[in-house]
């Protein structure tokens, strides 16, 4: 969807016809957009607020002289250390299982494609709970798959580290798919092409001409699903459960913080994934800020 | 990927329009379906009861009698550990009443009136084919049981680790946040034990087999008056009756 965004501004701009007077052009479309915005002001202002005062909010409330004891504390590096793993693992699982699925979807049959999009896709719009719910059921100790895994090599995934990880990549994967596909999409496959008359090898054609085209993509769907990992809560909770120093994940400490009436303790975690979220959005800021 | 802009993308965001307006549907058919007696009749006045997890049965029929005996009054229930709850009515959620399942987590949130109701112990629950092999407090150490146990701020999650010490609490595989998702894992199979309320084997029945913990220890459990509303004393009141205490009683609870 992103990498569609410059093509069609592109598109509309040199479809715009130029006006006969080439010098009334630019005051009447500043005219215009001051128009657009005079009655959007309100609603824009509300909706802005209601995106800006919970940060705001969070922020006032976050105890800056104890953050740094809070955030020393056994339970929260324990906390730090399992999200910090997890979700670099599931983020490295995303591109390693994402990419050929993304390769896979921008070359199959438009038919075949719909119907894997729509798999893929599912995982982002389904609420984590269910997904955690339905992973407990293919993967769990009597699950459909995790029955076989769990007598054949006696591997139970729930309960363990490795059962965060799956929940993370489950949600994850997704957001690095669908960026991949687009970047895939839209680089310029006759370059492959011309590489591949020019006598090299496919895997040479795809490392050396294709994938420095792709990279941004492939970077910043990395970076979204590494943080989607990172803040993943209600999948991680109902198939991984509640362990500290083997499941307990930033969000759930958070949680357990503020379900026991430590809220200073789940502000000063919750501070702690704003500013991931901040450094992620910089990283992205090529992509999404500067557009 | 992108569509040509004119027609085709107007009928695509109508179709999406429509697509969206068919969800809701959905889900309100679902609502109405579901939720015959739970729309605010006109004129009934509310309760509104926050009961932790381990009472979610017991005062679900208790509600439904207190109910019968005042026509014009409905009770809202809510159910979830003690500690989440506590949480919540200390930042302000409209709860008329608490039960909860310790005198500690009582004593977080500012009351009128407290009077212990309820008395309750700990078991072990296993599914029904006990996988694991347990036969009592002692076999839950083992590295190779899967055990489930409260989170340490919850009631149960407390008294477990007080009659269990140190060595339970190290064999623990997961801390649920209420005691009723310690039986939901062993319900589903993907836990060995979970150490759970006396009441909850045996609101479980036949889904779980229990095995008693030898073991003093106990809970209270006290009731919380919130508010200054006649129907919430009234609801205090009606569970230190007869009739609420013999349902209390007859789902395994000590008298208080």
């Amino acid at each position: 969807m992103s990498a569609a965004a410059p093509k069609m501004r592109g598109h509309t701009s040199s479809a715009t016809p130029a006006p006969p007077g080439a010098a009334s052009a630019p005051p009447r479309r500043r005219e215009v957009r001051g128009r657009a915005v005079g009655g959007l002001w309100l609603p824009a202002g509300i909706g802005l607020a209601l995106l800006v005062v919970p940060v705001i909010g969070l922020l006032q409330r976050a105890p800056w002289s104890d953050l740094p004891s809070l955030l020393g504390s056994a339970r929260l590096r324990d906390a730090l250390v399992i999200s910090a793993v997890t979700s670099a693992v599931a983020a490295g699982a995303s591109v390693l299982l994402g990419l050929p699925l993304a390769l896979v979807l921008s070359r199959c049959e438009p038919a075949l494609r719909r119907l894997v999009r729509v798999a893929v896709l599912l995982p982002m719009v389904l609420p984590p709970v269910v997904g955690g719910t339905a992973l407990l059921f293919a993967l769990g100790r009597r699950g459909l798959v995790g029955q076989w895994l769990d007598t054949t090599f006696g591997w139970s995934l729930p309960f363990s580290t490795a059962g965060v990880v799956v929940a993370a990549t489950f949600v994850a994967m997704p957001f690095f798919v669908i960026t991949a596909e687009a970047g895939l999409r839209s680089a310029d496959a006759g370059l492959v092409e011309a590489a591949r008359t020019l006598g090299a090898r496919r895997s040479v054609a795809f490392r050396r001409v294709m994938l420095p085209q792709v990279a941004p993509s492939l970077a910043a769907g990395a970076a979204l699903a590494w943080a989607r990992a990172l803040g993943e809560f209600g999948a991680t909770i109902t198939f991984a459960g509640n362990l500290r120093g083997r499941t307990q994940t930033l969000p759930l400490a958070t949680f357990e913080a503020l379900e026991a009436g430590r809220p200073a303790e789940a502000i000063a975690l919750s501070v702690v994934l704003l500013a991931v979220s901040v450094v992620v959005l910089v990283s992205l800021r090529d992509r999404w800020l500067t557009r | 990927m992108p569509e040509p802009p004119g027609p085709g993308r107007l009928r695509a965001a109508l179709r999406t329009t429509v697509a969206l307006a068919a969800c809701g549907a959905v889900l309100a058919a679902a609502v109405s379906c579901g939720g015959g007696t739970s729309g605010v009749a006109a004129g009934r006045r509310n309760v509104t009861v926050f009961a932790a997890s381990s009472l979610t049965d017991v005062f679900s029929d208790i509600a439904a009698a207190f109910e019968a005996a005042h026509p014009d009054v409905e009770v809202t229930l809510q159910f979830a550990g003690s500690s989440r709850l506590a949480t919540q009515i200390n930042a302000g959620a409209p709860a008329d009443v608490f039960a909860a399942a310790d005198e500690r987590t009582a004593a977080h949130v500012a009351a009128r009136q407290v009077a212990v109701f309820a008395r309750n112990r700990l078991a072990i629950a296993t599914p029904p084919d006990n996988p694991a092999g347990v036969t009592g407090l002692d076999s839950l150490t083992g590295d190779d049981l899967v055990l489930a146990l409260c989170a340490p701020d919850v009631p149960c999650g407390a008294l477990a680790e007080q009659v269990g010490g140190p060595e339970l609490v190290a064999a623990a595989d997961t801390r649920e946040p209420n005691v009723r998702g310690v039986l939901t894992k062993v319900l589903l199979g993907e836990v060995d034990a979970g150490v759970v309320y006396l009441t909850d084997v045996a609101a479980a029945g036949d889904a779980v087999r229990g095995f008693a913990i030898d073991h003093p220890a106990s809970t209270a459990y006290p009731l919380v008056l919130l508010s200054d509303s006649p129907e919430a004393a009234g609801f205090v009141d009606f569970v230190a009756s007869p009739p609420a205490q013999d349902l209390l009683a007859a789902a395994g609870f000590g008298a208080p």
